[in-house]
């Protein structure tokens, strides 16, 4: 009897979904007492579904992180900086979450936030696309995608309609683009918004 | 949606929420990746195993 092949079944034989881009995590923790840039480390990097699975179903919650921790996803080759040179003319479209939202929300933003990077939910928009970020914050966590070149303005808006869309939030409720040459040379503590959907 | 072996390699790899979900309890997607530096502010051991009432 001849019996067919079970992908499945037989792991040796199984071939992984590939990704469109390679990404890497990155985690940042804030230790006052070392270097920014020796906070943040690389965890590791995937480019298959099943891989970037394999490493969220590994690793803690990011409503089960300490206070100002970070999760950083990036395109392979983009640092989860300013400085980036993908990320320095780029911004967020930022999700500022509050105290509550840590229990009741936040991992199932940030799980959003995930499959639309891996999966290319931004279409051919994606290309704009540079990574996401959850920032776990006493006075409230945030979730942002972040992009490069913010003057691509439907694009841009673009991605913003469909991270709220995939994020389901209320329509009356807006997210705000800010570019990251405001945030860093900001002088108060509010940072105007390019673009709100 | 379409295995991805059958599409255009030049076609963008676009997947829905839903065709990554079916992944996630996946045997492949349930080993431990290796070379993992030790962190332990993250990692976990184990991981959530496939209930009702499972985390996002």
């Amino acid at each position: 009897q001849i019996k067919v092949p079970d992908p499945t079944e037989d792991l040796a034989q199984y071939i992984k979904h590939p990704l469109q881009h390679k990404w890497a995590l990155w985690f940042f923790k804030n230790d006052r007492t070392k270097k920014w840039e020796d906070n943040l480390r690389l965890v590791t990097k995937f480019d298959t579904v099943e891989d970037f699975w394999a490493l969220y179903n590994h690793i803690q919650l990011s409503s089960k992180l300490q206070t100002g921790c970070d999760y950083n996803l990036f395109k392979d080759g983009i640092q989860p900086m300013w400085e980036d040179p993908a990320n320095r003319k780029g911004g967020r479209w930022m999700l500022q979450l509050n105290r509550q939202q840590r229990t009741s929300e936040l991992d199932k933003i940030w799980l959003e936030t995930l499959l639309c990077l891996i999966g290319e939910g931004f279409g051919e928009d994606s290309d704009y696309v540079n990574g996401g970020v959850v920032q776990i914050r006493n006075k409230g966590d945030k979730a942002a995608i972040w992009t490069s070149d913010y003057k691509s303005k439907n694009s841009i808006i673009n991605i913003g309609d469909i991270y709220k869309k995939r994020l389901t939030l209320p329509k009356k409720l807006t997210i705000g683009f800010q570019a990251h040459e405001d945030t860093i040379s900001k002088t108060g503590s509010t940072v105007k918004n390019r673009f709100v959907v | 949606q379409k295995e991805t072996q059958e599409l255009d390699p030049n076609e963008k790899k676009i997947y829905q929420r839903d065709f990554l979900m079916q992944f996630r309890y996946h045997s492949q997607s349930m080993e431990k990746p290796q070379g993992l530096p030790a962190i332990g502010d993250i990692m976990i051991d184990q991981p959530y195993p496939k209930t009702s009432n499972a985390p996002p």
